[in-house]
């Protein structure tokens, strides 16, 4: 089995920088998923792993080898294409075939390959179609398939649901981690899609504007993101940010908003950094640790009901504080205790225990 | 009337209107086929005789003549020049379209004037190159005059095939450890099949119907058909019956090959479902 280190990547198409310093490492059987909004290189991160890419600067490796100068084809890497590019002119059974031959193998193991993976995926009674005559969701398992066939050291998956309803893509999500656990092969998934990104990773990489924003697991990227751009990005909806200061006062650390003002707890001042005082920032707080309210409490802040969104047990919530200030928050259906309607007067509870501070000026996290 | 029986009769019509418009385009072939089996009194009968006992009389007389040779060469001279055209135009249309030189607009638009040229600007021109290399009357001639014309239809034509195929399906046979070439030939040439067919009876046509140069390179070893067949009208007389006889024989081999390879025209025709 390999593991996958990218060392200071650079991939420039003509004069256009699409890649900046890319390093990062995916371990041996490990699932890395590397998600990011559209055009922020992931695509290419990925196609320069697989070789089809290659990158103007910095070395890739698998293992501990350089393989800048393997040819795409000596890789031993399996990739599944967005588009699937499932060959039309051939059956599922003749694209299987397909990788197979190339590497001229005996016509038994071939055969043998390709039942393994019918089974592996059930397709069975599909085998003789052309891909034109199969659903959305069996062209991403033939596409898979394919990938598969050869046993590949590497599994690179560029944003294999992309084309998939939400309800099946729920059912292949969970197939797809079971099978990649079962085969233990080193995988590196690019989606566009956050919750993919939560729900399939051992690793997230967070991509923006052609550089690593951060690298962790999914409960370090939620609950420390590195940024304001990964704090945007992770979580729906969106994180809440406003701009404050922090201040001295009477020994306490406190966060002073026009409309507010907080005292922060010992565990937040200790987890902020030392110059982290007398500075203006940006308060970020996730949906979901907003307490709304019909009482007035301690430091609660009025505001006025703006939209509500009714999930199935959840609401989502948007709560106008005064004129272009508005806050979203997603709480559940028990936990709210009243039926929220437009312009209700409610009060908004925001725990300092779970506020986020970044530097208003390089969105860098504070702690 | 409902509309059920409007809606049958409407096609029933329509029908009739595809029967017409089909004939009239028929006609003229089926009257040389017709012809054909005429002897010269039938031919020449007014009003047209529809029926008449059929003679192979101007099948025997045209076979045992020329034209038996000549029909061959055309065959022949076609035959090489299509398979030539089509091969190196797929891998010049591939390369055109993967691999596109620098200023590949100029080469492609350049070679696209060789097609152009009018035929007669350049006989004489083809004349004086063959008669200098000695291959006057020779069937190399004309399989190299024609896919000079035929390469450069075939790389427009195949150009626009492979600038279809999505990049995908090449990347995905690179992965999977194909050359180059491979690639080419096991993943790009399968998917322009059409375009290949249609090239191929494109470059068939041209070459078997091709008269002017094939009339002042050739005098009698290479002569082709068309050429044989404008010579059936001498001055002493024009024998219809055996023009007809010897059309008909020539038109024989174009309908085999279309038959052939309809299948894939038609694919041509609904062209663009590649995309996938």
């Amino acid at each position: 089995m390999t593991s996958i280190r990218l060392e200071n990547v650079h991939v420039n198409f003509g004069k256009t920088e699409v890649l900046r310093d890319i390093s990062l490492e995916v371990a041996d059987g490990e699932l890395c998923v590397i998600v990011g909004p559209s055009g922020c290189g992931k695509t290419v991160t990925l196609r320069a792993i697989s070789g089809l890419t290659r990158p103007s600067r910095g070395h890739v490796y698998f293992d501990d080898n350089v393989i800048d100068h393997v040819a795409p084809g000596d890789r031993n890497v399996g990739m599944a294409f967005q588009t699937y590019a499932l060959y039309p002119n051939m059956t599922v059974r003749e694209n299987w075939e397909f990788p197979l031959r190339a590497a001229k193998r005996q016509e038994e193991l071939i055969q043998e390959r390709v039942g393994q993976v019918t089974g592996l995926l059930d397709m069975g009674p599909l085998l003789n179609r052309y891909p034109r005559e199969l659903s959305g969701g069996q062209q991403q398992r033939v596409a898979l398939g394919r990938a598969l066939v050869r046993r590949p050291q590497v599994f690179l998956l560029d944003e294999p649901m992309g084309n998939l309803d939400a309800k099946l893509r729920v059912e292949l999500r969970a197939s797809l981690r079971k099978l990649q656990m079962d085969l233990g092969v080193t995988t590196v998934y690019v989606t566009h899609d956050q919750v993919d990104a939560q729900a399939l990773g051992d690793k997230i990489v967070v991509m923006d504007v052609g550089s690593v924003q951060q690298v962790g697991t999914p409960e370090q990227i939620y609950e420390t993101p590195a940024n304001l751009f990964v704090a945007g990005f992770i979580g729906t909806p969106r994180m809440n940010f406003l701009d404050g200061t922090l201040k001295q006062e009477n020994g306490n650390l406190v966060v002073e908003h026009p409309l507010f003002k907080m005292d922060l707890p010992e565990e937040v001042v200790g987890r902020l950094a030392d110059n982290a005082r007398d500075r203006k920032v940006v308060m970020g707080v996730r949906p979901e640790s907003i307490g709304v309210s019909t009482h007035p409490g301690p430091q609660t802040i009025p505001g006025k009901i703006y939209v509500c969104e009714p999930q199935s047990n959840e609401v989502i919530i948007e709560i106008e504080l005064e004129e272009e200030v508005h806050l979203k928050v997603r709480v559940g259906r028990d936990a709210l205790g009243f039926e929220p309607y437009i312009d209700q007067l409610v009060q908004v509870q925001i725990d300092p225990d779970t506020l986020h501070f970044f530097d208003s000026v390089t969105g860098v996290r504070l702690s | 009337m409902n509309s059920d029986t409007r809606e049958t009769i409407r096609k029933v019509l329509l029908f009739i209107l595809t029967i017409l418009i089909t004939l009239v385009f028929f006609l003229p072939l089926l009257w040389v086929v017709m012809s054909s089996f005429k002897t010269r009194l039938d031919l020449f009968a007014i009003p047209p005789k529809w029926i008449f006992t059929p003679t192979l009389e101007n099948y025997i007389g045209i076979l045992e003549s020329d034209f038996k040779q000549q029909l061959l060469n055309s065959l022949i001279i076609a035959a090489f020049s299509t398979v030539y055209s089509v091969t190196l135009g797929s891998l010049a249309a591939y390369g055109f379209s993967r691999y596109p030189p620098k200023s590949g607009n100029f080469i492609l638009f350049w070679i696209l004037s060789l097609r152009m040229l009018p035929v007669i600007a350049v006989v004489v021109p083809f004349y004086l190159v063959f008669r200098a290399l000695g291959l006057l009357d020779t069937h190399l001639a004309l399989v190299l005059v024609y896919s000079i014309f035929n390469i450069s239809f075939t790389i427009w034509l195949l150009k626009g095939f492979f600038d279809e195929i999505p990049l995908e399906f090449e990347e995905a046979a690179k992965l999977e450890g194909y050359s180059p070439f491979e690639v080419f030939s096991r993943v790009s040439l399968p998917l322009t099949r059409p375009g290949l067919a249609a090239a191929a009876m494109f470059c068939l046509i041209q070459s078997l119907n091709e008269f002017l140069i094939a009339l002042a390179l050739t005098t009698r070893v290479a002569e082709t058909a068309p050429v044989g067949l404008a010579k059936l009208q001498t001055f002493l007389g024009t024998d219809w019956g055996r023009i007809s006889a010897a059309a008909t024989l020539f038109m024989i081999p174009v309908v085999f090959f279309t038959i052939l390879i309809r299948n894939e025209l038609i694919r041509g025709m609904s062209f663009g479902q590649l995309k996938g």
